[in-house]
């Protein structure tokens, strides 16, 4: 669908059209990959690593803060601190 | 929190993305079951429904707050490459892309629909928190701690992913020696680290205070970028021969969505971080 293109596009940078043959080839596995290739190999890597590696943690800890704040719901009472 | 950090414990032994990919099935099912609890209490709820109460005009006011929420609920390109790669049968990619986004849309949608009219203006923005029998709700609300759990080996397991291909590969291409051993299982120490990570998750989430608010305040950085403004620019640096008129002009209209959700994003979230510390705002 062509709205939902935006999705597949980096998908789509990951393979390369082999020239021999013309079809696609996966050259790259993952988004640092793509980003070595298109920011610089030293600081474009780091920068997209360290953007992705903060917003997967952030993920996990989210996760956790939601986890406490509806045991705490659960147990208004006070039976279990959100900590 | 520290009470369900225990039950995360586990995840440290997490070795492949197929058992990834199992929780993260069972976490979608719980979702399901969830929904389908809470759907079918609106049902029986029919005849108070508030019909006449949806308004189909934009609330420029609030539209914003919510869109910072949507988009991160809809940011999945990190996984992409790594999901991609691991598929059985990679053809079927884009079909299942697109079809997922689409249920998700749909899902979200009717649900958010049907409880506004069961709950009309009283509506809050943890819907189980509108349920009213504490018994009922201690239940519904024990199957989201679960999915919640369920939810966090993913994030978790890509997270420790990537920090071992930047730290732990063995000199001379990293600092730091190899966590695996050569038969495949994990070297002591590098379980000790695995723990660390959810331990730090854990302490994170109890001593920081107003995390939410935080949270929609950087990831409205980090997010757009990794998810409307990096593919897009990375498509038309490297694909841009390739491509015709309207996919160019397709990017950079999405590339500029990027960054309006960015600027507004922090904006509302950083006015409401000033805000929350100011009033003191329970935590």
């Amino acid at each position: 669908m062509y709205p939902f293109i935006f999705l597949q596009i980096l998908v789509q940078c990951l393979y390369e059209p082999d020239p021999a043959t013309g079809a696609p080839v996966r050259v790259r596995d993952s988004y640092v990959a793509i980003a070595k290739v298109c920011f610089g190999k030293k600081i474009g890597a780091r920068v997209v690593s360290i953007a992705q590696i903060i917003e997967l943690l952030m993920t996990c800890i989210l996760y956790v803060v939601v986890c406490g704040d509806l045991m705490a719901g659960t147990f208004p009472e006070g039976a279990m601190d959100s900590r | 929190m520290m009470f369900c950090g225990i039950f995360l414990m586990p995840l440290a032994f997490l070795k492949s993305i197929h058992a990834v990919s199992v929780l993260s099935f069972w976490c979608t099912m719980s979702h399901l079951f969830i929904n389908f609890i809470i759907l079918a209490y609106c049902l029986l709820e029919i005849g108070e429904w508030g019909w006449s109460k949806v308004r189909w005009t934009m609330d420029m006011e609030n539209f914003p707050i919510s869109l910072g929420v949507i988009v991160f609920s809809y940011t999945s390109q990190i996984f992409l490459p790594t999901l991609e790669g691991n598929m059985a049968d990679p053809s079927r990619f884009n079909w299942m892309l697109d079809w997922s986004h689409i249920a998700a849309a749909a899902f979200k949608a009717i649900f958010g629909y049907v409880c506004f009219l069961t709950f009309q203006n009283d509506t809050q923005q943890v819907i189980t928190n509108n349920l009213h029998s504490p018994s009922f709700k201690g239940l519904v609300n024990f199957c989201l701690v679960i999915k919640a759990v369920l939810s966090f080996p993913l994030p978790y397991f890509a997270a420790c992913e990537l920090l071992e291909r930047a730290f732990f590969r063995g000199k001379p291409k990293t600092i730091f020696p190899k966590i695996w051993e050569l038969d495949g299982e994990l070297k002591v120490w590098g379980l000790g680290w695995r723990v660390g990570v959810i331990m730090f998750s854990v302490l994170m989430a109890c001593f920081i205070p107003h995390f939410s608010i935080l949270m929609g305040f950087i990831g409205s950085f980090t997010g757009t970028m990794l998810s409307f403004i990096w593919p897009c620019y990375f498509h038309l640096k490297l694909k841009r021969h390739l491509m015709e008129q309207k996919d160019v002009a397709y990017d950079y209209f999405i590339i500029s969505l990027g960054f309006l959700f960015g600027f507004v994003g922090i904006y509302d979230s950083g006015s409401a971080l000033i805000k929350a510390f100011e009033i003191g705002l329970p935590i």
